[in-house]
């Protein structure tokens, strides 16, 4: 995800980085990349798994519960133009809550997730999970096989790459 | 010429045995190397490498010559940068952290998958950039001839995607990229 948002210049000022109460290292990274971009209009949000490895599935709904309401109210605070995701569980109610405040018209927000490079033939739970009930504006997959399984999903070519 | 062995945070007790079979350390001894370094994590050695290797004593650190090579293991490190960095080739678990940081060092690079795992979604990775002749890739019971593969070491040199153009694609959908 930050090697994707070092490409952003200052189109998006306000940034805040909603990192799994679990995760002990995206913190540090995230502060170093806006300190690397002398930026101090950020910060840092963190929201209770919705689900652990391994978690049995009916305390995952009291927990999947408690997130989305984290995370209706850090959209409605926030009210971001963007909203990017990845990977994890946690961004399921992040997503929702996004979109639930653009169809009531509070805010207009484009939603976009991005799928691990790890994912080469199928999607993750959350991105499948996205992309069939088609919350994301844009779901970006790395591997061209997984855009000819999933056709709605965007993959970009690395110009670059091919012009060697 | 060290050759690295790292099993990141995963419990792979046949990939580390099995670099130390009698076998594999013959075939990393044809191709040159000189030193094994392993990086072992939560993984124990099997009895019988305890003895034949490491005359009976292991413990979380410790290093051993044996038959002309020198054997060197630990369990953690806060980084396996460096000794990454300084390996003439490298075998590690199957994982995207760890194939994405060596082909990072463009060294010549076997991923074991452990085939006793079900449903390893990490491995679809490495069989991804295996076909596409980046690295390659074996299990714990092919490895030894693995070694040997000629391919190693005129592997394809792995360049990562650049960003750029997801983030020009991004703006543009938001409406504050350039057109």
């Amino acid at each position: 995800m930050l090697e994707l948002i070092k490409h952003f210049g200052d189109e998006f000022n306000e940034r805040t980085y909603i990192i799994a109460d679990t995760d002990t290292i995206s913190e540090d990274k995230a502060i170093a990349h806006e300190k690397s971009r002398n930026n101090e209009r950020f910060s840092i949000e963190r929201i209770p798994r919705a689900r652990e490895v391994g978690q049995s599935y009916l305390t995952s709904i009291v927990s999947t519960f408690h997130a989305t309401v984290f995370a209706l109210k850090l959209i409605n605070r926030t009210r971001p133009d963007l909203v990017l995701l990845n990977g994890p569980g946690t961004c399921i109610p992040i997503a929702l809550a996004a979109a639930f405040f653009d169809m009531i018209r509070v805010i207009d927000t484009v939603i976009i997730y991005e799928e691990s490079i790890c994912r080469v033939k199928r999607l993750s739970l959350s991105g499948a999970i996205l992309y069939y009930i088609g919350m994301t504006d844009c779901l970006i997959v790395q591997w061209p096989g997984l855009k000819r399984r999933y056709p709605r999903s965007t993959y970009i070519h690395d110009l670059d790459k091919k012009e060697e | 010429m060290t050759c690295f062995v790292t099993v990141g945070t995963t419990l792979f007790d046949d990939l580390i045995n099995k670099v130390l079979s009698e076998e594999s350390l013959e075939n990393l001894k044809k191709i040159g190397v000189k030193k094994v370094l392993l990086q072992i994590g939560k993984g124990n050695f099997e009895q019988n490498v305890i003895d034949r290797v490491f005359e009976g004593v292991v413990a979380d650190e410790g290093s051993t010559s044996f038959g002309g090579l020198e054997i060197e293991y630990y369990r953690f490190k806060p980084s396996i940068c460096d000794d990454m960095a300084d390996a003439f080739i490298v075998i590690g678990h199957a994982g995207a952290g760890t194939c994405l940081e060596v082909l990072a060092l463009h060294l010549p690079f076997i991923t074991v998958t452990n085939d006793k795992l079900m449903d390893n979604h990490q491995a679809e990775l490495a069989v991804q950039l295996a076909d596409e002749g980046y690295l390659l890739q074996c299990t714990p019971a092919t490895l030894p001839e693995t070694i040997l593969n000629a391919g190693l070491f005129s592997l394809r040199q792995f360049e990562a995607p650049t960003k750029k153009f997801v983030a020009e694609h991004i703006k543009q959908i938001v409406g504050v990229g350039k057109v």
